[in-house]
């Protein structure tokens, strides 16, 4: 069965990025703008892996993960960071939550390809 | 041991994440300039991203600003879209302010690893510059300019560090 991937960014162009660097690969990529609609998005449909920023409004992306740990069906879920924001103490409280795989904006797609298919697999789409 | 901490240079490290943000972000490259670029005629042409800085030790404000036509060709790159594309006026927001917040990641993950723990809020942008005096003097200001795809940028820092606890034995 193909991954859901879940892209949680306050920036529609860092989501559509992400978006892109995974179009070439048969999986379902849907979007959130903030960690509240991400853990909306998250019960809804159940992602096997989440992009995730760290620094946005309403909910940043250490509360969302806080809320994804506590929540035992959820509790699970694969998470990469990406965010501009390397704070020792944030990178610090990620890896409390659960997360290893950290990335810093900038970033390349390749990148975030290579850290993405060590969470789950990404099978190239056939070319026509 | 010796606590003692001097201020970081602060052209080496904007010129770096600079150079990064463009080459890993964009594909692109930055030249310098020897003078600030002037601004576009009318503010309404530009576009200005603002990230707080707040530490115990350095906080402030980091500034980019940049022309509409400059975040076309950001937004097209970041994208893979034709070079000669133009964006909507909410992307070209965004990319103001993410530029900026991926400037300022980059400075302050720099200013981190020189001792002065930091962290950022989330990126402003305006379309009009609403800050142009600093509320207090700032002791350490940079200001550069650059051109990407031929066109003028430039970034500001209003930084302010504090003394390390062993350089003011009072505190």
């Amino acid at each position: 069965m193909n991954p859901t991937i879940l892209s949680v960014d306050d920036s529609s162009l860092v989501r559509r990025a992400v978006s892109r660097a995974f179009a070439r690969f048969e999986c379902t990529i849907i979007e959130a703008e903030n960690g509240e609609v991400g853990l909306h998005q998250t019960r809804q449909h159940k992602p096997d892996l989440i992009v995730l920023d760290y620094n946005m409004p309403v909910m940043d992306g250490v509360e969302m993960l806080k809320q994804l740990r506590a929540d035992e069906s959820l509790k699970g879920t694969k998470v990469i960071m990406l965010t501009a924001n390397s704070n020792p103490e944030t990178v610090t409280a990620v890896a409390r939550l659960g997360v290893r795989e950290y990335i810093t904006k900038p970033f390349q797609e390749d990148q975030l390809l290579a850290k993405a298919a060590r969470l789950v697999a990404l099978v190239p789409k056939a070319t026509e | 041991m010796n606590h003692t901490m001097s201020t970081p240079a602060l052209a080496p490290i904007v010129a770096a994440a600079v150079h990064n943000v463009l080459s890993i972000q964009f594909g692109l490259v930055a030249q310098p300039l020897e003078k600030l670029p002037a601004v576009a005629a009318g503010y309404a042409a530009m576009l200005h991203g603002t990230v707080a800085m707040f530490g115990a030790r350095v906080y402030g404000d980091i500034c980019l600003s940049l022309p509409d036509a400059l975040a076309d060709k950001l937004v097209a790159h970041m994208l893979g879209l034709p070079d000669t594309s133009t964006a909507s006026d909410p992307d070209k927001l965004d990319l103001a302010g993410e530029f900026c917040n991926m400037l300022a990641g980059q400075i302050g993950a720099a200013l981190t690893g020189s001792g002065y723990l930091n962290d950022l809020g989330t990126p402003q942008v305006t379309r009009v510059r609403e800050d142009a005096e600093d509320a207090e003097p700032f002791e350490s200001r940079f200001e550069g300019g650059w051109t990407c795809a031929g066109l003028p940028y430039s970034l500001s820092l209003s930084l302010r560090f504090e003394p390390h606890e062993s350089d003011n034995p009072q505190c």
